[in-house]
């Protein structure tokens, strides 16, 4: 029970570390925790397809500069 | 000595341990370490990035010298940290340094990362890159991998601002666009220099 107890506090600890964001407006904060919570477990499920999304978007209209873009990254370090 | 090399060792642990933990559940992590107190820790990732430095020196055309550069990184890394600290710190005296030390030390990883990969693909895939297909997919796998650790590194100081300075999603925005007034030019400042193309941070 004493171990229960302690699991229980330490959550609420854990829960109420920070105050939850507000956006000012329902539609906005709902629309915000609904984003972060995606986010906040493994979030490379979502970035990784998107970053590939929108790196075929970018060389599709753009061809010629994507690949004289990532040359000037190689360079980068 | 003996106990400290031990502490050494099971903090380097506990910094490979975290960088796994900060792919699959960034925000519980960063939350922990935002009440984190082991100096180690700190350490571990900075040695991390100097030795990072010193292979990039061999890689570079005419570098300064990887002591330089990391001194380099050291002044805006820190300054930053004070940035953040002093904007937030002034009105909020709960607020802690050592917090935003140690998420902002968590967060160099995805430049680690990137730094390192890009280092070592100028030594397996030399640029420059041409039109063939092999160039092309290439570019969009590369191209990929940068936009994913450039949101992972996103994510990480969001949270870290998050946790160590406790505000609220508008005034983490506010603060950033700040920062980046002057940190845009700083970095321009170093590309002219030749002493960062990229700056690390």
């Amino acid at each position: 029970m004493k171990k229960t107890e302690l699991k229980f506090f330490k959550k609420i600890d854990e829960v109420f570390f920070l105050e939850p964001n507000n956006l000012g407006s329902q539609t906005l904060t709902n629309f915000y925790h609904s984003m972060t919570s995606l986010l906040k477990r493994m979030p490379f499920l979502i970035i990784l397809p998107l970053a590939l999304f929108v790196a075929l978007i970018f060389f599709l209209n753009f061809r010629e500069i994507v690949v004289r873009f990532v040359t000037l990254l190689q360079y980068g370090f | 000595m003996g106990s400290d090399i031990l502490n050494i060792f099971v903090s380097a642990l506990i910094v490979v341990r975290r960088f796994f933990l900060l792919i699959f559940y960034p925000y519980k992590t960063m939350r922990k370490i935002s009440l984190e107190s082991d100096y180690y820790q700190i350490g571990i990732i900075l040695f991390l990035v100097f030795i990072f430095f010193k292979f990039a020196y061999f890689l570079r055309d005419k570098p300064y010298p990887a002591t330089l550069i990391f001194f380099v990184f050291l002044t805006h890394f820190f300054f930053t940290i004070f940035f953040f600290y002093l904007f937030f710190g002034l009105n909020r005296k709960k607020m802690r340094l050592t917090s935003l030390l140690f998420t902002f030390s968590y967060a160099l990883l995805p430049s680690l990362i990137w730094f390192s990969s890009t280092s070592l693909l100028y030594i397996l895939v030399p640029p420059p890159r041409t039109f063939s297909l092999m160039g092309r997919a290439f570019s969009i796998f590369f191209i990929t991998f940068s936009l994913a650790i450039a949101a992972w590194k996103i994510i990480l100081v969001y949270l870290a601002l998050r946790f160590s300075t406790k505000q609220s999603f508008y005034r983490i925005i506010f603060i950033l666009v700040l920062y980046l007034i002057w940190f845009i030019p700083y970095s321009l400042f170093l590309y002219y220099l030749k002493l960062f193309r990229i700056p690390f941070i």
